[in-house]
């Protein structure tokens, strides 16, 4: 606990981790205001559309807000969580280790009587109660834009699906900090143990859907994506079975979309419990692969080399 | 005392030598051609499969002996192909200038030897032209591996030739990528000579990458009126073209702020370049090379203004040489 808490306060006191901070909230309000903009623009289009309608004596056709599922104006918040977020849940995830390895305390913390097993859960609690924190920030300024938008009818069933949102994002964000921990242990040079984890971020996000799915690297940040048909044939069928799992950029688009209703459940092949197990598999591994790393790590090495 | 142009020539030399000897640029110029082949063989194949099916409806119709005419046969434009790519360059060429920037500085303020080479008998100008030119070379190097790959892989994947006009469309996109990852070299140069903490100017790069190449086009998208409703919204309440212009007029100004989002990101700039001069835009398809750069020219000068404006504030920039030498 209190090794989660040390690691916790180191992450949060670097600047960089701040700033990413900063801006994945400046996005969270940005996506705010994008929905109530589409809210908006959709209501000013149907005003100007009534006229036009009456005018060729047509049927006056009813308005598509009254279609847009409330959660829907969160679906920007796809995309951030799965840029800013899990960038910055990199960062802070390679600080908790990082810190102390650039601090060359690590020799004097494995000359005491503490497991590094305990190190190590302490390091995993502290990214834990740092995601968390951002998540709740960033969903306060959420249920804050719900509340104040008019015409919303809000339930229960929009806040437990802020919840799962939430949930899920947690997630993915602790998957990439998990990731930034496990390079900033096992790597002997800290640029490599910063480029490695936004190496594979890049292949995650923006090729391995091209792969499974033929989503090209621009279309895989609109949420909206997941509602794009899969070509036929056996090539597709054979490297979405494969790496499909793995694919842990699709399943959170693909859970999180289904969560805020932007997905019309045509034109993909994950399933939710497919999609979740694959969360959760990939968050145990990292966590598994991190206790091993720190209990290799070499404490008369252990700082960087660069 | 050597001349400039020797001073230039060195510095340029041993910066070639210092990035070829790690890892960093090797991962990252493999990763990016990776992106970029991985990118035409899925194109190439999700068009076979399209056609595949063409051909099974196409067969179908004719086997219960009905009309074809309405089967639209799948259009083949080999450079369409290089959709995929472009975006990659788009963003992992991006990724590819900010480190080679932040190394190109980090490089000398982490061994403490600024300090050094400022104590020899060599200009503050000379030391940026060299690290800059160094690192142009290997950023022309390694795109054009990129590029040369992606055009083998184009004509062995398609099977299909590329004329003398093919390769000069290609040719003109790789020049405006040198323009385009030039810049982002630049922004990752200048912010690691110009913060006290390394770590901060390289988390800064990222953040304006971030904001450049994939916030800002994603919000000039989302703001689109007619991607407000999943199908759109036009579409959606059966209003035909002529009044969907007519109904447009009302939002110009809203149009221009997402149009003006939009003008923000370089990366927006080159893939409308890039698409317009390859075809991938349809409305470009099939025009003449000429027409569609003079047509695309802004786009052209946004990607030159930007680059030559990060090279002149690179030089008009006072170094402070003792406060850079102190790695914090």
């Amino acid at each position: 606990m209190l090794s989660a808490m040390f690691a916790a306060r180191i992450g949060w006191r670097d600047r960089t981790v701040v700033l990413l901070a900063a801006l994945f909230f400046a996005m969270v309000l940005v996506s705010a205001y994008l929905g109530w903009s589409a809210t908006a623009t959709v209501n000013a289009i149907y005003a100007k559309a009534v006229p036009v309608f009456q005018a060729q004596g047509k049927p006056v056709p009813a308005n598509p807000v009254g279609e847009m599922p409330p959660l829907s104006l969160l679906r920007n918040m796809v995309t951030y969580v799965a840029l800013l977020g899990a960038l910055a849940a990199l960062v802070l995830g390679h600080q908790v280790v990082a810190s102390d390895r650039k601090a060359g305390v690590l020799p004097l913390v494995f000359s005491r009587p503490a497991s590094r097993i305990g190190l190590a859960l302490g390091k995993i609690g502290a990214l834990v109660l740092a995601v968390v924190a951002v998540l709740l920030g960033a969903g306060l300024v959420n249920v804050l834009t719900m509340l104040l938008l008019p015409g919303l009818a809000l339930d229960g069933t929009i806040w437990l699906g802020m919840i799962e949102f939430y949930g899920v994002a947690a997630l993915y964000m602790l998957a990439f900090g998990l990731l930034g921990a496990i390079c900033a242990t096992a790597f002997a040079s800290e640029s490599m143990a910063l480029l490695t984890p936004v190496t594979i971020w890049l292949a995650l996000t923006f090729i391995v859907p091209q792969v499974t799915a033929n989503i090209g690297p621009m279309a895989a940040l609109n949420p909206q994506s997941v509602n794009l048909e899969v070509p036929g044939g056996s090539f597709f069928a054979v490297t979405s079975a494969l790496l499909g799992p793995l694919s842990i950029a699709e399943s959170y688009r693909f859970l999180s979309a289904s969560i805020l209703e932007v997905t019309s459940g045509a034109g993909t092949t994950i399933t939710a419990g497919g999609a979740m197990l694959s969360l959760v598999f990939a968050n145990l591994a990292l966590a598994g692969a991190l206790i091993v790393a720190i209990a290799r790590l070499d404490a008369c090495r252990s700082g960087y080399r660069d | 005392m050597t001349s400039r142009p020797a001073q230039i020539a060195t510095i340029a030399g041993k910066e070639i030598h210092d990035a070829l000897r790690t890892h960093v640029l090797s991962l990252l110029t493999g990763f990016l051609i990776l992106a970029a082949m991985v990118s035409l063989t899925v194109s190439s194949i999700a068009l076979h499969a399209e056609y595949l099916t063409y051909v099974q409806s196409r067969d179908l119709l004719l086997s219960l002996g009905k009309s074809i005419n309405d089967l639209v046969p799948p259009a083949f434009f080999p450079l369409k192909l290089l959709r995929g790519f472009v975006e990659h360059v788009e963003i992992i060429g991006a990724v590819l200038g900010i480190v080679l920037g932040y190394r190109a500085a980090a490089v000398e303020r982490g061994h403490s030897t600024l300090m050094l080479i400022m104590t020899r008998p060599l200009g503050r100008t000379a030391f940026l032209a060299g690290k800059l030119a160094g690192n142009m070379v290997l950023i022309v190097a390694g795109l054009a591996a990129t590029f040369a790959l992606g055009a083998l892989a184009l004509f062995v994947i398609s099977g299909v030739g590329l004329g003398a006009a093919d390769l000069l469309r290609i040719a003109i996109v790789f020049a405006a990528a040198i323009l385009y990852v030039g810049s982002f070299f630049l922004l990752g140069f200048i912010l690691a000579l110009g913060f006290a903490r390394l770590p901060t100017a390289l988390l800064v790069a990222f953040a304006v990458w971030l904001t450049l190449v994939l916030i800002a086009p994603q919000i000039g998208d989302t703001m689109d009126p007619d991607n407000q409703v999943a199908g759109g919204v036009f579409r959606k309440l059966g209003i035909a073209k002529p009044e969907e212009k007519e109904i447009l007029k009302s939002f110009a100004t809203y149009e221009t702020i997402r149009d003006d989002i939009e003008q923000a990101s370089p990366a927006k700039h080159f893939e409308r370049f890039s698409f317009a001069v390859l075809g991938i835009k349809d409305i470009y398809n099939g025009q003449p090379l000429a027409d569609v750069i003079l047509d695309r020219l802004a786009d052209l000068w946004w990607l030159l203004g930007i680059f030559a404006g990060l090279v002149l504030y690179l030089f008009a920039r006072p170094l402070n040489i003792a406060r850079l030498s102190k790695e914090q």
